[in-house]
């Protein structure tokens, strides 16, 4: 336990050192910054309610955490190679898979944190508009960082997954969620369903939007879209197997990087 | 026996970097010693369990080192590339990682660790700032803070300045008295043979001898050395350099005098003393691989 609490701690200063934290930092700043700018510049035609929904929908919930995920889910494992720390974390007491799971979890917490910073004071900026401004932010905001946390858990797990198993992790998961998520998504077909991002949205709906398809939601083609339920499920049984696909392939990762021989 | 291995085997893609490697390795201080790729750090990285082999069976401490965290915890690691938490202070990075190995009072081990390798005054500074020397030694207090049993030290000399090297070489010789057992790899056999008389020979994956130090010291003898030394007044100490008996060749490249010598011996006794003669400053002394290339293709192909 004194191993697993200290790695833990490890993992969660190792993410927010270096470069990583600015492009997480950035990352985060930008929907606040946004909001606040249209909020302020908007005059009376800035709709505090329409802003938020809008930057949560197409851009926190989105891009941010996908952006987050990769980044961060990619450092925690090829990262520590190219660190050339590995060595140092493989020789504690704690087994590969344990690790695997501690890096996925503490990582996961604290970008849904951050995105949930993010997200409050977003709501807190679109809160300041003119025309519909956004009651109870800090509960709204609550919301949208209940999905963003299921959303970065899942995409965590599968980059984190992709960096113990693959050698080119960054292509793989590149390559990965733009078939998959960006063309797949877009696409009104039955599989669409299937995706992180329409099921991220099917937790959405009722949370953020009252359960109305209402502006912003008009982008989205595919026709046949989850319930609640079934999203809640479909993205847990997926962030599991992410989950045990990481916990084994970190049983079976040989440290053969630049220092092999 | 610290270390059994049979018939150890492990490629890289189309690449051997160790082949059929039968060994076994007793207590005290063991040399791995071997050209730059011969397969040294295979070895290390295998007996530790960061690296799982091709084929073939390996045993530390009596037991398989493959994902065994409960045998992680009994051998300390130096690996050879500097790998750090750069942001961290040396002290938190020793105690980081002795927190991770399960150590009771991580504070403590670190200080005890940082104190044995003489970092305590500088342990507050961030490893980002540390010379080489320092980060050296760093990896060797991360190594010993948990009290491992038996300490795997990848080429734990190189680039270091005569007094760090001395330094270290002195704190690794006390190991054993300890009751810890060192296996130490290098390709420089002057290194190796100031650690210890028990070294094991490997050349392009393959165990070429094992044994007595003095003997392979014979054939390293026959065959001239090339020795890079780092100063401050390079020219100052050519020409010193230049009246010694041995000395077949002098060179400048990069602010460094290479020096070709067929009395070994004599110039790594004479080197400090000329040096202070000379008021020149050493930063660094390093050994190509020609010499020990030298012994081993004749080794391999007799």
């Amino acid at each position: 336990m004194r191993a697993a609490t200290g790695f833990a701690v490890l993992t969660a200063r190792n993410l927010f050192s270096g470069k990583r934290a600015w492009a997480a930092l950035l990352l985060a700043a930008l929907p606040p910054v946004v909001a606040a700018t249209v909020a302020g510049l908007g005059g009376e035609k800035a709709d505090g309610t329409l802003l938020f929904q809008g930057i949560a929908f197409f851009y926190s919930l989105r891009i941010m955490l996908y952006l987050m995920a990769l980044i961060f889910g990619i450092a925690l494992t090829s990262g520590e190679i190219e660190d050339g720390t590995v060595g140092y974390i493989y020789l504690g007491s704690l087994p590969k898979w344990a690790i695997a799971l501690i890096q996925s979890l503490v990582a996961a917490a604290a970008l849904t944190a951050l995105a949930g910073l993010s997200l409050l004071l977003t709501a807190a900026a679109a809160g300041m508009a003119a025309l519909h401004p956004l009651e109870a932010a800090g509960a709204t905001a609550a919301k949208a960082t209940l999905v963003a946390g299921v959303g970065i858990l899942v995409s965590l797990t599968f980059y984190t997954a992709c960096g113990l198993a693959f050698k080119r992790p960054l292509i793989v998961g590149i390559v990965a969620t733009f078939f998959w998520e960006i063309v797949l998504t877009a696409l009104p077909i039955r599989m669409a369903a299937y995706t992180v991002t329409n099921n991220l949205r099917a937790l959405m709906l009722p949370l953020l939007f009252d359960g109305d398809r209402g502006r912003w939601y008009r982008y989205v083609r595919n026709y046949d879209f989850p319930a609640y339920g079934e999203a809640a499920l479909f993205l847990s049984v997926l962030t599991g197997l992410f989950l045990v696909a990481a916990m084994v392939a970190a049983m079976n990762r040989s440290v053969e990087g630049k220092e092999a021989n | 026996m610290i270390l059994r291995a049979e018939r150890l085997n492990k490629w890289y893609g189309r690449v051997i970097a160790l082949n059929d490697v039968s060994l076994g390795i007793e207590a005290g201080i063991t040399g791995i010693l071997g050209p730059n790729g011969a397969g040294k750090t295979s070895l290390m990285r295998i007996a530790i369990g960061l690296m799982r082999s091709s084929s073939g069976r390996i045993e530390v401490l009596g037991q398989d080192p493959w994902n065994n965290p409960a045998l992680a915890v009994r051998l300390g690691y130096c690996p050879e590339h500097d790998g750090f938490y750069e942001w961290m202070t040396g002290r938190d990075f020793v105690t980081s990682l002795a927190r991770i190995r399960g150590v009771r009072d991580p504070r403590a081990a670190a200080e005890a660790a940082l104190e044995r390798v003489r970092l305590r005054e500088v342990a507050d500074r961030r490893v980002l700032t540390y010379s080489r020397g320092m980060r050296q030694r760093l990896k060797i207090a991360q190594a010993l803070a948990h009290g491992p049993e038996l300490l795997v030290l990848d080429e734990p000399l190189t680039g270091c300045d005569p007094l760090v090297r001395a330094e270290l070489i002195a704190l690794i010789k006390a190991f054993p008295a300890e009751g810890k057992s060192v296996l130490v790899s290098s390709h420089v056999l002057h290194e190796i043979e100031q650690l210890t008389p028990r070294i094991v020979l490997i050349h392009k994956g393959r165990l070429v001898a094992e044994g007595d130090v003095h003997e392979i010291r014979d054939l390293i003898d026959d065959h001239p050395h090339t020795v890079r030394v780092a100063t401050d007044r390079p020219r100052e100490l050519a020409a010193a350099l230049a009246r010694e008996e041995g000395v077949v060749e002098i060179r400048f490249e990069n602010g460094s005098v290479w020096v070709r010598t067929d009395a070994p011996d004599r110039f790594y006794r004479r080197l400090p003393l000329l040096a202070l003669a000379e008021r020149c400053v050493l930063r660094e002394i390093s050994s190509e691989d020609d010499n020990l290339e030298a012994v081993f293709r004749y080794l391999t192909e007799r």
